[in-house]
C-alpha cells in the first residue's frame, strides 16, 4: 500500500509520541511508526521519575530549570499519568556535607522549591527512612507512568488525525538528490509492506537512532549507557527518595503503583538489544537502598530490568554519566547532506514535551508553518479533569463495579495486581489484540509479585475462548512469554522470591509439562519473522 | 515429652516416615509448620519420567531408567535409597491410602502417559484411580468437559493443543472440548476447583453432572474432567459419577491448589491419626539439643509457648526451597534447624542458567543435604554428622525432581526408608 503524509515520525517512545502530537496540533499531517509496541525502548524501561530538577541543579543549571518548568506543565496536562508523591533528598553520615549548601543554593537559583525538614517531620512522611539521615530536603519530584504518558500522547495525536502504526518496522529510507522522499515499512502483524511518501522524516528512535540514520546515509554518534533498576514487591516509600550527594549509582527510589523501584547504574554498552542486569549491579543497588530505607534489605525484589540511555556522544566521556542529559536536535541536511531528515536524541522523560516542542519548531520553520506550540497548554486526552493518579483509585474502581452489579464481585485474572477479567476483555476488544505484552502494558497483568507466573495461563485461556489465539500456538506463546519473563526474574532470585519461582517452575514443568514440547513445524512459504 | 521417633515435617516424606516408624511399633510424633507441597501439585507420583533429563522421549520403564541412573550417578537419592526400598515404599504407600478410600494404581515397570490441562503429555508412574482412564495409548476418543464459571480450566485450549503434542511411537486419540450444560452455581467472580470439588460431594450435584455427561458423551468416548471429584470421601465421587455417566472418566489437574493433591493429603493424614501417631501442625521447630553425634531433643513453639520434645531418633523432612528446609538469601544457603551444611552451588551466579526451560535444568534445583546410604547427613564428608538423624524428601541433594519427573518416588522411598531406619534405633 502507498501512504502519503507530510512528516513521518519514526519511534513510538515518549519522544516520538510527543513529537507526533505537537505536529498534528499545528496542523501538520503526520504518520508515526513504531516497530514494536509503544514505549518499547528506553521509555518503557526507565525509572518513572518526574524530576523536580534537584538532581541536576548543582552541575547543570539549564537542565534543572528545564526540569522544573516541565514538571509543573506535565502535572497539569498529563495529570492522570502522574502520582504527585513529592520527593526527599536525604544525606547520610559519610556523604559530602559541603554538597548540601551548594544543593540548596542551586535549587533556589533554578526556581525549584526546596524545603529543609527535621527528621521527625520526614519520618511522618516516610516511616521507613533511616534514622541516621542527616539533612532532608523536600522537593516537588513525582512518579510518572511512562506507558500511560506515551499512550496518551499517541492517542491524543491519533484523535487529531495522526496515523499511528505499531508493530511496523522501518526497512529503508528513500533519498533522491540529497532530499528525503519517503520510506519503506513492514507491518509485522499483517505481513504487509507499505511505501510512505513524505518530505520530512524525524528519527526519534533512541538507542537505534544511529542505525536508522544510517538507512538515510546520515550519522548519529551515540554512546549507549545501560541503567539497571530493581522492583520491590511492595511500596517501601511514599515519596521519591534521592541521595543528597553528588549523583552516583543506586541513588534514587521511586514509588510506582504498589511497588518501589531502586536505580540506577550507568554502564556503557555497545548493543541496544543485548544487555543484562549483572549480579554486581543488583548487590550495589540493594546495598544503597538498604542504607537510606533499612526495611528494603528484607523486602522481596520481583524483577530486575535495564534500559539503554541513548546519549549523543562526546569524545572521551567514559561512563556516560557526565554527558549532559540535555538533548540534541540534529539537522542532517546541514550535517550529512540529507535534506528533510532530522534526529532528536538524548534527554529524559521529564523534558520530552520540551524536546518535542523544539524539534517541531525547527521543522515548522522549514515548512513555513506559523502555528506555535500549544502542547503545554492543552491537556492530554484522559487528563482533562486535572486529577492526579492515586493508588487507592484501583480499589475504588473495583468497588464501584461491584455496586453496579449489585453485590457481584469481579472475576480477578491477576491476583497480584487485582486486574479483573472485564478490564482485560476491554483492552482486548478496544485494541483487537491478542498480544500478551499489549495487554500487560495496559492492565498491569503479570507485573506483580509473581510476574505472570499464574495469570498468563488464564490470559491465554480467555483468549482461546474468544478464538483469538492462532490454533495450536498457545503453548508457544506461553513458553516464549516465560522465557522473556525469565530475563527480568533471574537476577533477583533468592529468599522468598526464589521460593515463589520454584512454585512457578512446579506449575509449568510439573503440572503443565511444558518443558518437553517441540517447536511447531511451520511451512516454509509464509515466514512470520 | 518423650517419643521414640520425632519426625519434623508433615509433607509426603514426613508422613511416610512416621507411618513407617509407627509400623514398627514406635511411639511417633510428627511436628510441622505446614503440610508441604503435596496440596499444590498434581497428586501423581512420578518415579522417573526422563533419563537423562535432556531426553525428549519419556522412559517406558521407570525401573530400567533407575537401574541405569544408579549405575551412573551414585550420589543420586535413588542410589542411596535402593530399588528394594523404593518397591517396598510404594507398596506401603498404596496400602496406606487404600485403607482410607483412595486407590492409587501403577507400578515401577511402566509410565502412564496422561494429558495435562494445557494439552501437553506427561509421564507418571502412579496415579489416583480417578486419573487412570487418561492414558493416551488407549484407543477411545476423549470428550474434555468443562463447566461454565469454573476458573482455570479451558476445554478448547486443551483440545486444540493436544492435537499437536506427540510422543514418539504413540498415536494420540481425538480430543474435543465442550462446556457442559450444567449450572454449578458460580457467580460472576468465578468458582475455584476446590469449591466445586466440595460441591461435588453432594449427591444432587453428582446426579446433575452425571446426567449432563451422559447426554453429551458419544459412544466409545471417555471423559476428561477438571480435577473436581470431591475431597473428603476418597474415590467415592469418581465411582458414582462414572456410574451415572455410563462411561470412563478421568480427572485433569490445573493450577494450584490441587484437588487431587488435597484428597491424597487428607487420606494420609487420616491414616497417620488412625495409626496412633501424634500430629502437631502449625509449630516451628528450633534449638535442637545435641550431644556429640546424637540428637537428644528439639524445641517446638507455637506463638509464645515452647515445649521440648525428646526422641531416640529424628527424621528431618522439612522440604526443599519451597518448604524452607533449605533456605537462601542474597549471599548464602543454609539448613535452618540443625545448621547442616548444604551441598550444591553456593555462588548465586551459579544457581540458574540463561533459559527458564533449559533442558539440563538449573543447578540450584539439585541443592540439598548430602547423605550416606542410611540417609544420615554427611555434609561434604563421608561420615554422618548425626547418627540418629535421617533425612528424606525434597531436602535431599543431588536430584532435579522437576526435570527428571522423580519427585514423588524419591520422597516416598526416602521417607519410608528413613522411618524404617529411625524405627530400628
Amino acid at each position: 500500500m502507498e501512504l502519503k503524509t507530510e512528516v513521518l515520525v519514526i519511534g513510538g517512545g515518549v519522544t516520538g509520541a510527543g513529537v507526533a502530537r505537537d505536529l498534528v496540533m499545528r496542523g501538520i499531517d503526520t504518520i508515526l511508526v513504531e516497530k514494536g509496541d509503544l514505549a518499547a525502548g528506553a521509555t518503557g524501561r526507565c525509572h518513572g521519575l518526574l524530576h523536580s530538577g534537584g538532581r541536576y541543579a548543582v552541575k547543570d543549571k539549564e537542565s534543572a530549570e528545564e526540569c522544573i518548568e516541565e514538571n509543573v506543565i506535565l502535572k497539569k496536562i498529563a495529570s492522570r499519568t502522574i502520582e504527585d508523591t513529592g520527593g526527599l533528598f536525604v544525606s547520610l553520615p559519610g556523604d559530602d556535607e559541603s554538597y548540601v549548601d551548594r544543593f540548596l543554593a542551586a535549587c533556589d537559583a533554578a526556581g525549584i522549591e526546596a524545603q529543609v525538614l527535621s527528621l521527625s517531620q520526614a519520618l511522618r512522611l516516610e516511616p521507613n527512612l533511616s534514622r541516621e539521615a542527616k539533612t532532608i530536603v523536600r522537593v516537588p519530584d513525582g512518579a510518572v507512568d511512562p506507558f500511560a504518558l506515551t499512550i496518551d500522547n499517541a492517542r491524543d495525536a491519533a484523535r487529531r488525525g495522526c496515523r499511528v502504526l505499531r508493530h511496523t518496522k522501518l526497512l529503508g529510507i528513500d533519498v533522491a538528490k540529497g532530499k528525503i522522499t519517503g520510506a519503506e515499512v513492514h507491518d509485522r502483524v499483517k505481513d504487509e509492506h507499505h511505501r510512505i511518501k513524505a518530505k520530512y522524516i524525524i528519527n526519534a528512535t533512541g538507542a537505534w537512532a544511529g542505525h536508522v540514520a544510517g538507512l538515510a546515509g546520515a550519522n548519529v554518534p551515540l554512546t549507549l549507557s545501560k541503567g539497571s533498576l530493581l522492583i520491590f514487591n511492595r511500596r517501601i516509600n511514599n515519596t521519591v527518595i534521592n541521595r543528597l550527594r553528588p549523583p552516583g549509582d543506586g541513588d534514587i527510589i521511586v514509588p510506582n503503583e504498589p511497588t518501589s523501584i531502586i536505580g540506577t547504574t550507568s554502564i556503557t554498552v555497545s548493543d541496544p538489544e543485548n544487555f543484562q542486569v549483572t549480579k554486581k549491579e543488583v548487590d550495589l543497588m540493594m546495598k544503597e537502598a538498604g542504607l537510606v530505607l533499612p526495611p528494603s534489605a528484607e523486602a522481596r525484589v520481583i524483577r530486575a530490568y535495564a534500559g539503554i540511555r541513548p546519549l549523543v556522544a562526546v569524545p572521551d566521556a567514559d561512563s556516560g554519566r557526565d554527558i549532559s542529559r540535555s538533548f540534541s536536535i540534529l539537522d542532517h541536511g546541514k550535517l550529512d547532506g540529507v535534506k528533510g531528515f532530522y534526529s532528536i536524541v538524548g534527554g529524559k522523560l521529564t523534558t520530552y514535551r520540551l524536546m518535542a516542542e523544539k524539534m517541531v519548531d525547527v521543522i515548522s520553520g522549514e515548512m513555513g508553518v506559523h502555528i506555535s506550540c500549544s502542547t503545554g497548554e492543552v491537556a492530554l486526552f484522559g487528563s482533562e479533569d486535572g486529577e492526579h493518579y492515586r493508588l487507592e483509585d484501583k480499589f475504588i474502581s473495583i468497588e464501584s463495579v461491584e455496586d453496579e452489579k449489585e453485590g457481584e464481585v469481579e472475576e480477578i485474572v491477576c491476583e497480584c495486581e487485582l486486574v479483573t477479567k472485564d478490564e482485560v476483555l476491554k483492552v482486548i476488544n478496544e485494541m483487537k489484540t491478542s498480544n500478551l505484552n499489549d495487554i500487560r502494558q495496559r492492565t498491569r497483568v503479570g507485573m506483580g509479585s509473581c510476574q505472570g507466573g499464574f495469570c498468563t495461563y488464564r490470559l491465554l485461556g480467555i483468549l482461546h475462548e474468544l478464538d483469538m489465539v492462532p490454533q495450536y500456538e498457545a503453548n508457544e506463546i506461553l513458553t516464549s512469554f516465560m522465557e522473556e519473563r525469565w530475563r527480568g526474574i533471574r537476577p533477583v532470585l533468592w529468599g522468598d522470591q526464589l521460593r515463589e519461582e520454584q512454585l512457578v517452575e512446579g506449575i509449568y514443568l510439573g503440572i503443565f509439562a511444558l518443558d518437553k514440547i517441540q517447536p511447531l513445524k511451520r511451512t516454509a512459504s509464509k515466514s512470520k519473522k | 515429652m518423650k517419643y521414640d521417633t520425632v519426625v519434623i515435617g508433615a509433607g509426603l516424606g514426613g508422613l511416610m516416615a512416621a507411618l513407617s516408624a509407627a509400623e514398627q511399633g514406635k511411639k511417633t510424633l510428627v511436628v510441622s509448620r505446614g503440610m508441604g507441597i503435596i496440596t499444590i501439585f498434581s497428586g501423581t507420583i512420578d518415579i522417573l519420567g526422563y533419563y537423562p533429563v535432556q531426553e525428549t522421549a519419556p522412559l517406558s520403564s521407570p525401573r530400567e531408567g533407575i537401574e541405569r541412573l544408579i549405575a551412573e550417578d551414585p550420589n543420586h537419592p535413588y542410589a542411596r535409597v535402593g530399588v528394594e526400598a523404593l518397591e517396598e515404599g510404594m507398596a506401603f504407600f498404596q496400602d496406606a491410602v487404600a485403607r482410607e478410600g483412595v486407590t492409587y494404581v501403577g507400578d515401577l515397570d511402566r509410565n502412564f502417559l496422561v494429558p495435562t490441562a494445557v494439552g501437553t503429555i506427561k509421564p507418571t508412574a502412579y496415579l489416583s484411580k480417578s486419573m487412570e482412564a487418561g492414558d493416551i495409548r488407549e484407543d477411545s476418543d476423549v470428550l474434555i468437559a468443562g463447566f461454565q464459571g469454573l476458573k482455570d480450566f479451558y476445554p478448547t485450549y486443551m483440545a486444540h493443543n493436544i492435537s499437536t503434542s506427540t510422543v514418539p511411537g504413540v498415536s494420540t486419540p481425538h480430543f474435543r472440548g465442550r462446556i457442559l450444560d450444567v449450572d454449578i452455581g458460580s457467580d460472576h467472580s468465578g468458582m475455584s476447583a476446590l469449591t466445586l470439588a466440595r460441591k461435588m460431594e453432594d449427591d444432587s450435584m453428582i446426579q446433575k453432572v452425571g446426567r449432563a455427561l451422559f447426554r453429551q458423551v458419544r459412544d466409545g468416548e471417555r471423559v476428561a474432567l477438571p480435577a473436581v471429584l470431591g475431597i473428603r470421601s476418597g474415590d467415592d465421587v469418581f465411582r458414582r459419577l462414572e456410574d451415572m455417566a455410563g462411561t470412563r472418566i478421568f480427572e485433569t489437574p490445573t493450577l494450584p491448589p490441587s484437588v487431587t493433591g488435597y484428597r491424597l493429603y487428607r487420606a494420609l493424614e487420616r491414616r497417620v491419626r488412625a495409626a496412633g501417631i501424634r500430629l502437631l501442625i502449625g509449630y516451628d521447630v528450633h534449638d535442637p539439643e545435641t550431644k556429640g553425634k546424637k540428637v537428644k531433643a528439639v524445641s517446638i513453639a507455637m506463638g509464645k509457648k515452647t515445649k521440648r520434645m525428646e526422641g531416640d531418633s529424628f527424621v528431618l523432612a522439612t522440604g526443599g526451597l519451597v518448604g524452607r528446609g533449605v533456605m537462601t538469601d542474597r549471599k548464602e544457603t543454609m539448613e535452618p534447624i540443625f545448621g547442616l551444611p548444604v551441598s550444591g552451588p553456593s555462588l548465586r551466579s551459579e544457581w540458574f542458567t540463561e533459559k527458564f526451560f533449559d533442558p539440563a535444568g538449573h543447578p540450584i534445583n539439585k541443592i540439598g543435604l548430602a547423605v550416606d546410604d542410611r540417609l544420615r547427613p554427611t555434609g561434604d564428608g563421608t561420615k554422618p554428622i548425626y547418627e540418629n538423624l535421617f533425612v528424606c524428601g525434597a531436602q535431599l541433594a543431588g536430584y532435579d525432581a522437576l526435570r527428571e519427573k522423580s519427585g514423588g518416588g524419591v520422597t516416598i522411598a526416602s521417607g519410608f526408608k528413613a522411618g524404617r531406619l529411625a524405627g530400628e534405633l
